[in-house]
């Protein structure tokens, strides 16, 4: 096992290079620069600004120098919020989407899998009816539709919850986007669950549990180990994006996570707040898989990992 | 000469895409959600020629009315109207009447009326052309008729007084053609990959899968950003590039299905009657997959669809005056107070065309899987 994860871990390491540099270079293929201003600046004061920012060395160099500082863990200075570093950037802002998304992660794990369960247990009849109908609603329902509803409902209307602002992860400041977050998390979950569910449910197994004549709720706890596997491989990606932060609940909200530097980033071409932020996203997304493939032999004992 | 001994019929054989069509239109929720689309679909495409409003037309006495079955201008509003017009041409309105589409009133004021000036009324959206039919005081004081133009705003106006019901039809244009584009070109990109590389296997599909693993790392949105910033604001362009990106899924999927087709006799044959690869590939392991290719496409133009509107909610999707459905429920959500049918009008047909993608998808799965249900 352990030797796996090592391997793992080096074979992320490659991986990741391919993606600083394929991201390195597109960005800078993209045209327009950081210090492009509605009027243009003065010559002299750009060629100075190209220069402490080191713009003006060629390409290959200016990627060596990234490629340096990134291995020494430094992401560079903030091209756009010129007061910052990216790493000031992310220790103020990571913890905050981590904080939303693991909370919005844990909800949309105990109640969607239960839900899922339900629906997979009462197949095809009304309980399994309105989950899936609840479900399909969570998906297909824009995350800046149901976010505008709450704020109306709970914030404005009944006046139980603040509408926006983080107030250093207050419980009352957190309910609203987390249960933004978490809505099509719990629909995609609980349909998952209910298809794998439904499958274990017919496996011999579980039928000769029931020919012991175990109780129902023993039945459905074995089972929900087996159902459990697809929805373990589905939330590595799903976790990494969630704990990356969500654009769209950040903004409405005025959360101060890192879900919005992605497109602010991109937009006023911070050629470093983007590399970042590539690369974040990137190493959640590398640890979350294996954290999956890992998980996924401890569930199941027919997993070899090798 | 003997008969021959009559042949009885061979049975029929049905395909297993007969099978599938059979078990679909026995699915009620799939039929519906058919039938839906094809309705929608046919109100987008034609709807905006029979609701009488331009989508980009501006009226400017109408902005942010709300929806109603009923003719505007309202008969209540019609004396605070001409009141209006009245101070623009100096001028203060008596007798106001009202008979059917026609507005009678009488104009006074201190000096002679300009009768140019009474293309004021003109210029309204509510009225027409008005006619004098007396004219007192030397001018002073004229007997007007004006018909009323009558204009149907079923689902109200936007914030610039645009008819609401054109423009979701035409953002439903744009947003299926959207979803049809992208899916389609991640469809052609997907399966050829996917099916290249499960059948040809061993390193070259071990090379073509490292590629995908690496593209699928990199952060989606990071893309799409690039995308705008390369393609400027032109939509189509930009979602044939989110078509080209939505392929790796696909590719996944092919290439599953192909790893096992490879295996299969027929294929064994058709190598040992020395058919090329690319043969192969197009003539059996490529329509093999489309099963499970048919479903994920049926799931994948609702992902693009709502990738659409949350490009549109950060202002980098479908630009002015042209508008989608995303682009109508950011606006809307911002005014929801205000302005609810803003947000809701179009939030229903976006809601109900991706309901009704979901359930025809779950229900082609079911059709053409018949194990899993």
């Amino acid at each position: 096992m352990l030797t796996y994860i090592l391997r793992r871990l080096a074979a992320a390491i490659p991986t990741l290079f391919v993606i600083v540099t394929i991201s390195f270079f597109l960005m800078r293929l993209a045209p327009g620069g950081p210090f492009d201003l509605e009027q243009p600046l003065e010559a002299k004061v750009m060629e100075n600004l190209r220069r402490i920012y080191r713009l003006d060395e060629p390409l290959w160099q200016q990627y060596l120098t990234y490629l340096a500082a990134l291995l020494r863990g430094d992401f560079g200075p903030s091209f756009y919020l010129r007061d910052f570093t990216i790493n000031e950037l992310f220790a103020q802002g990571l913890p905050v989407s981590v904080r939303l998304g693991a909370s919005a992660l844990a909800l949309a794990l105990l109640v969607g899998g239960p839900l899922g369960m339900l629906a997979a247990v009462r197949q095809n009849r009304a309980a399994d009816h309105a989950v899936i109908g609840f479900a399909t609603a969570g998906i297909t329902i824009p995350t800046f539709v149901v976010a505008p509803l709450l704020q109306i409902v709970f914030g404005l209307g009944l006046a139980w919850l603040p509408v926006g602002g983080w107030n250093g992860g207050a419980f009352r400041n957190m309910v609203l986007p987390v249960v933004t977050l978490a809505l099509p998390q719990i629909a995609v979950i609980a349909r998952m669950t209910r298809a794998a569910m439904i499958e274990t449910l017919r496996a011999n197994h579980i039928r000769t549990l029931r020919a012991q004549g175990l109780s129902a709720s023993t039945i459905a706890l074995h089972a929900g180990r087996g159902a459990a596997l697809p929805v373990v491989s589905y939330l590595g990606p799903a976790a990494a994006s969630l704990l990356t932060g969500s654009v769209v609940v950040e903004t409405i909200f005025a959360i101060p996570g890192i879900g919005r530097h992605f497109v602010e980033g991109a937009l006023n071409r911070d050629y470093t707040l983007v590399m970042g932020t590539v690369v974040v996203v990137a190493i959640f997304v590398l640890a979350f898989n294996l954290a999956v493939d890992v998980l996924y032999a401890l569930l199941d004992p027919r997993v070899r990992l090798d | 000469m003997t008969t021959a001994p009559a042949c009885p019929a061979p049975p029929e054989g049905r395909s297993l895409w007969q099978d599938a069509m059979t078990r679909l239109l026995r699915n009620r929720a799939a039929v519906a959600s058919l039938a839906l689309l094809a309705l929608l679909a046919l109100a987008c495409t034609i709807g905006p020629f029979l609701t009488g409003h331009p989508y980009d037309r501006v009226y400017q006495d109408y902005v942010r009315v709300p929806a109603s079955l009923s003719a505007y201008p309202k008969a209540q509003a019609l004396p605070g109207a001409v009141q209006r017009i009245a101070a623009r041409i100096r001028a203060t309105p008596s007798e106001v009447g009202v008979a059917g589409d026609m507005v009678r009133l009488v104009l006074t004021a201190q000096r002679p009326i300009d009768q140019r000036l009474l293309v004021y009324f003109e210029r309204s959206d509510q009225f027409g052309a008005p006619v004098v039919v007396h004219s007192d005081d030397g001018g002073r004081r004229l007997t007007l008729e004006v018909p009323v133009k009558r204009r149907f705003f079923l689902f109200g106006t936007d914030a610039n007084g645009r008819d609401l019901l054109t423009r979701t039809l035409i953002a439903g244009r744009v947003s299926l053609a959207i979803g049809l584009l992208a899916s389609g070109v991640a469809l052609l990109i997907g399966v050829a990959y996917g099916a290249t590389a499960g059948y040809l296997g061993g390193r070259v599909d071990m090379v073509m899968m490292r590629i995908v693993d690496v593209l699928y790392s990199l952060p989606f949105i990071f893309f799409v950003i690039l995308l705008v910033v390369f393609f400027g604001r032109n939509v189509l362009l930009m979602f044939l590039a989110v078509g080209a990106i939505e392929w790796l899924d696909m590719a996944r999927i092919v290439r599953g299905q192909a790893l096992s087709i490879k295996r299969q006799d027929y294929v064994l044959a058709a190598e040992a009657l020395g058919v090329s690869t690319g043969g192969i590939l197009r003539r059996h392991v490529i329509p093999n997959t489309l099963g499970p290719v048919i479903v994920y496409v049926t799931l994948l133009v609702p992902k693009v669809i709502l990738l659409e509107s949350f490009l549109s909610f950060l202002g980098l999707g479908v630009q002015e005056p042209m508008t989608s459905w995303g682009a109508l429920i950011s606006d809307g959500a911002r005014a929801i107070q205000a302005t609810p049918w803003m947000l809701g009008y179009p939030a229903a047909f976006l809601v109900t065309t991706l309901f009704a993608l979901n359930f025809l998808g779950d229900g082609l799965r079911d059709a053409l899987d018949p194990s899993d249900r």
